[in-house]
This record gives structure tokens, C-alpha cells and sequence, in this order.
């Protein structure tokens, strides 16, 4: 998805503008939504978590701070809530995105950690990249961007700039 | 004429191996899937071919340096897939599934990669007795390998994205087979599941169902996969291994200094198997553990280790379905194991299948 200002550079951050008592949505990349010396100081001003394709298909914006979790099929594979809840079966890789609330639990449960340390493999050469990954990495923009450590921010903009442009790469070779 | 019917042995049921008094093989087994496709039991059949396409044609490399074969096990017929499952290649789940699936072996029966069980791809490593860090690395290499041809379902948070919670982050469950008679008999087991089950490992019988052990022979597995590293998890099971090792030589010892229990128990083990004509799955393995100890104690000279394995893989329903060419109604099973198990321990001719 494109900026909607600049209209050129890859949208990663979704903003809620209080205008006349409505929020607008807006999806930007990383400098527009800075804007000169960042995101305004008004209060009204939110920066939240994108959720790129989610969004896209979903199609109204999550309301303000939360995640589209509950209540919901996954939009990778069509998998209800009802059928997760019963099988506490995952039916695809964004399955961990559509659950995560109720993942979390169980994990607690089950596993009693919530985060992975162990192997971090390699990925093919020319393989798009994970869209998770890419997910996680704009996340982390945001929240910088929201938080003012642009430096930090700089960082995720690169490592995201690195990743999608292989990804362009590999498409134009596979042309 | 000691002419020995010529039964394929892999290599890890060998019986060898660091601690093969005890422990019989190690196990690694990987949950790995594949970005941008749903979950094997999500699939409808026209995904889950495309999916095997990828995989099969992605994988081509990694035939460059090992001699694997292909397994289509759509066009498999009952026995051979039941022979799979008993040489552990492929799971129940495997076998039973209606999915296009597959498996692809080494030539030594030591590795496996399950294509479309639970999850798209499940790594298996065997290695006869405790080899956890050699297991893991061999694994780990192939992984890798694998990582350089398809993109994994990976996310630096949760680490390897599988289909059930319980194997999602290192996706690794790593095992050790343990023959544990001697804590049976004391009846110390317990104790030593529940230290084992404290540690955050379980443990359950290797044969029969549930939490019914057959035979004295147990595994032991990592519980948890998520939070820790595969050394971390590796580290971990390797001690509490190492103590059930360490307690089931103790007793071992306590039965060597009054061996009649034991010297009695493996001579009537070994007779009904020389003499049986008629033998259950469940007895012959019975029988097959306590006719072990006696020989690892030194308490009766006959037959070999390699002889006593054997007899295991060879009287288990799918070996002998396989060798008599049909299907065998429990009770033809049960007679022909008997005559096996005969021809066998007395090195006879192998059985004709009428
Ligand atoms: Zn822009
Ligand atoms: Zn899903």
C-alpha cells in the first residue's frame, strides 16, 4: 500500500486524526508522518499499530489503540474464532496475528514464556519478505515514531526499506 | 546352518550407541512450515498438492550430497506405510491421513522429513543410544539447508509458527527411548516419572496405549518449546536422562549382587520364546525386556543383543504383514511372530508365508 500524501513510498504507519469529533484514517510512510520534526503535538494526533493486509480486508479501521482480535476470522486461512477456541488449532501462519489474545494465554498456560529464544534461520535467497517480520519491524517504527526515538526509528525504516526492496528485486527478476 | 532371514535393521536400532544398555535412540524432530500457505489440516487437496510440488522440486539440492528417496505416499499400499510407522519414518498421523503427502528417507533409515503431517515439514533424526547433541546438530544442519531453499513460517517473536501452540518457537521435540526393567521391577518408576515431570519433561511408555507402558520401555521428551533455547532445552533433558540412567544402573546393581530374580525372570523369558506358538505383541515385548536385562547382567548367554533387536522390529504387525506379501488376521499374526521369534533364536530358515 502507498502513502496517501506522497503517494510514493510504501504506507507503514496507520494514523486516527480527530477532525470536527470523526476520526480520518490515514496510511503514510514513515516520513510523511513525521512530517517536519515529527507528528504534531496535538493530542489528538495518534499514531497506531498497522496491520497492513488486515486492515486492507477488513476494511474500517480498528478503533483506537486496539488489535482486530477478537470475535473474528483469520484472514489468511477463514478460520473462526469458534473453531479456534475448539481446537486450539492454529490454521495458518496469521492465525497468530487473528488469535494472539487467546494464544497468549495458552502459552502462558502451556509453554509459561511467551517469547521464542531459540533458532533464527536464514531465508532463501529471492524470497519475499515474511510478512510477519515486515509487520513486527513497522510496529516497532510506529511505536519509535510515537515515542520519539527517531533515531530508533531510523533503524526499523532501514531494516524495512532493506527487506521490501530485495522483495522488489526478486519480482523484477522473476519478470 | 545359521542362515539369518535377511531383515532390514536401521542403523539407530542397531542396539550400539553411548549408554545402549539403557537407552535405545534419540529422537529430534522439527515442526517447520512454509510462508504462504495454510496449515496442513486447513488445506483443501488442490493447496496441499501445490504445496508438495514446491516442496518436492525446491528440495532437489539437498539430493546432491545424500541418497534420499522420495515416498509418495498416496501410492503406498497398507503394509508399506504400517512398515514405515514401526520403523518410525512416518507418524500414525501420516499414515492415517487422507491429505497428499509424502515422506522422504535416508538411505540408512536414520533420517526422515514428513511432508503435510500436522505441519508441512517434520524433521526426524535418529541416533542409536544418548546422542542429544549429535542428534540436534545433524538436524540443525539439514534445517538449515532447507532454510537456504524455502522460506520458513518464522516471526522473530514467536519463533517457527506451527499448527498446534504446543511446539510453536524452537517447533523442536527431542527424545530419548530408555529401557528401564530395573525400575519396573523395584516399582521406583513412579518416583521417577514424577522427578522427571517436575523437571518439565514427559515421559510416557513407548509402547501401548496411553498410560499403559508395555515392556519397560519409555520416552522421555522436552515439554516446553517456546522461551527456551534448543541448547537450553538439550541441556535439560540430557539431566534428567542422565538421572533416570543413573538410577536405573543402581538398581541394576542391587539385582546383580542377588541375581536370582532376575536370572529366573530372563531363563522363563527366554524359554516360552524359544517354545511359544502362539505369541501377542504385547507378551513377545514383555518377554523381549526382561530377557534383555538378563543379558545385560550377564545372567544367560544367549542370544545377542543384535538378535534380541531384531525379534523387536520383526514382530511388530507391519514387519510381518510385509514379509507374508497379505494381510494377517491377529491370531495368523500371533502364530507367525511365534515361529519368528523361533527362527530366529535358533537361527533357522526364515518362515514360509502359506
Ligand atoms: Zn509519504
Ligand atoms: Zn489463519
Amino acid at each position: 500500500m502507498r502513502c496517501q500524501i506522497c503517494q510514493k513510498n510504501q504506507a507503514v504507519i496507520h494514523t486516527l486524526d480527530l477532525v470536527e469529533e470523526e476520526y480520518v484514517s490515514r496510511y503514510l510512510c514513515e516520513e510523511c508522518a513525521r512530517g517536519e520534526g515529527g507528528p504534531p503535538e496535538d493530542s489528538s494526533y495518534k499514531v497506531i499499530k498497522f496491520f497492513g493486509e488486515i486492515m486492507k480486508q477488513q476494511g474500517a479501521p480498528a478503533p483506537l489503540g486496539t488489535v482486530p482480535s477478537s470475535g473474528q476470522s483469520c484472514p489468511g486461512c477463514g478460520m473462526s474464532q469458534e473453531q479456534f477456541q475448539q481446537n486450539k488449532r492454529l490454521g495458518c501462519a496469521r492465525c497468530y496475528e487473528s488469535f494472539h489474545l487467546e494464544l497468549e494465554q495458552i502459552f502462558l498456560r502451556v509453554q509459561e514464556h511467551v517469547v521464542h529464544r531459540g533458532k533464527v534461520p536464514a531465508r532463501p535467497k529471492n524470497a519475499p519478505p515474511s510478512p510477519l517480520e515486515l509487520k513486527r519491524l513497522r510496529e516497532h517504527l510506529s511505536r519509535a515514531i510515537e515515542e520519539e526515538r527517531f533515531e530508533e526509528a531510523a533503524l526499523y525504516r532501514d531494516k524495512i526499506v532493506e527487506l521490501t526492496q530485495s522483495d522488489d528485486d526478486a519480482q523484477i527478476e522473476g519478470l | 546352518m545359521n542362515q539369518h532371514p535377511d531383515i532390514p535393521l536401521d542403523e539407530w536400532l542397531s542396539g550400539e550407541g553411548p549408554d545402549s544398555d539403557i537407552v535405545y535412540c534419540t529422537r529430534v524432530r522439527l515442526a517447520r512450515n512454509i510462508e504462504g500457505y495454510s496449515f496442513s489440516p486447513m488445506q483443501e487437496p488442490p493447496e496441499a498438492t501445490a504445496l508438495l510440488r514446491t516442496i518436492q522440486q525446491a528440495l532437489q539440492p539437498l539430493a546432491k550430497n545424500r541418497d534420499l528417496q522420495w515416498i509418495d505416499l498416496e501410492q503406498e499400499d497398507s503394509f508399506s506405510k504400517q512398515t514405515l510407522v514401526e520403523r518410525h519414518l512416518i507418524s500414525r498421523e501420516l499414515q492415517m491421513s487422507d491429505r497428499p503427502r509424502a515422506v522422504v528417507v535416508d538411505e540408512k533409515g536414520r533420517e526422515s522429513l514428513m511432508i503435510n503431517e500436522e505441519d508441512h515439514l517434520r524433521l526426524q533424526f535418529f541416533r542409536a543410544g544418548m546422542q542429544l547433541q549429535e542428534t540436534w546438530r545433524a538436524a540443525d544442519r539439514l534445517d538449515d539447508e532447507i532454510a537456504d531453499l524455502l522460506p520458513y513460517a518464522w516471526s522473530s517473536r514467536l519463533g517457527f509458527m506451527t499448527s498446534c501452540p504446543t511446539n510453536t518457537g524452537t517447533g523442536m521435540r527431542i527424545s530419548v527411548m530408555l529401557h528401564l526393567p530395573a525400575l519396573v521391577i523395584t516399582k521406583e518408576i513412579e518416583k521417577a516419572t514424577t522427578a522427571i515431570a517436575e523437571m518439565n519433561m514427559t515421559v510416557r511408555g513407548l509402547f501401548g496405549e496411553g498410560s499403559h507402558a508395555v515392556g519397560d520401555f519409555f520416552q522421555v521428551s522436552n515439554q516446553r518449546t517456546l522461551g527456551e533455547s534448543e541448547d537450553q532445552i538439550i541441556e535439560n533433558l540430557g539431566r534428567a536422562v542422565e538421572s533416570l540412567v543413573h538410577w536405573e544402573r543402581r538398581q541394576r546393581e542391587e539385582f546383580r549382587k542377588s541375581p536370582l530374580y532376575i536370572e529366573d525372570q530372563a531363563n522363563r523369558a527366554y524359554g516360552v520364546l524359544e517354545r511359544a506358538r502362539i505369541l501377542s505383541s504385547e507378551e513377545a515385548i514383555n518377554l523381549l525386556s526382561r530377557l534383555r536385562l538378563g543379558r545385560l547382567l550377564d545372567l544367560i548367554e544367549e542370544p545377542s543383543l543384535a538378535d534380541l533387536n531384531r525379534i523387536f522390529l520383526m514382530t511388530q504387525p507391519g514387519h510381518l504383514q510385509t514379509r507374508s506379501g497379505r494381510e494377517l488376521h491377529p491370531g495368523e499374526r500371533d502364530r507367525l511372530r511365534a515361529e519368528w521369534v523361533r527362527a530366529i533364536l535358533s537361527g533357522g530358515a526364515e518362515p514360509q508365508p502359506e
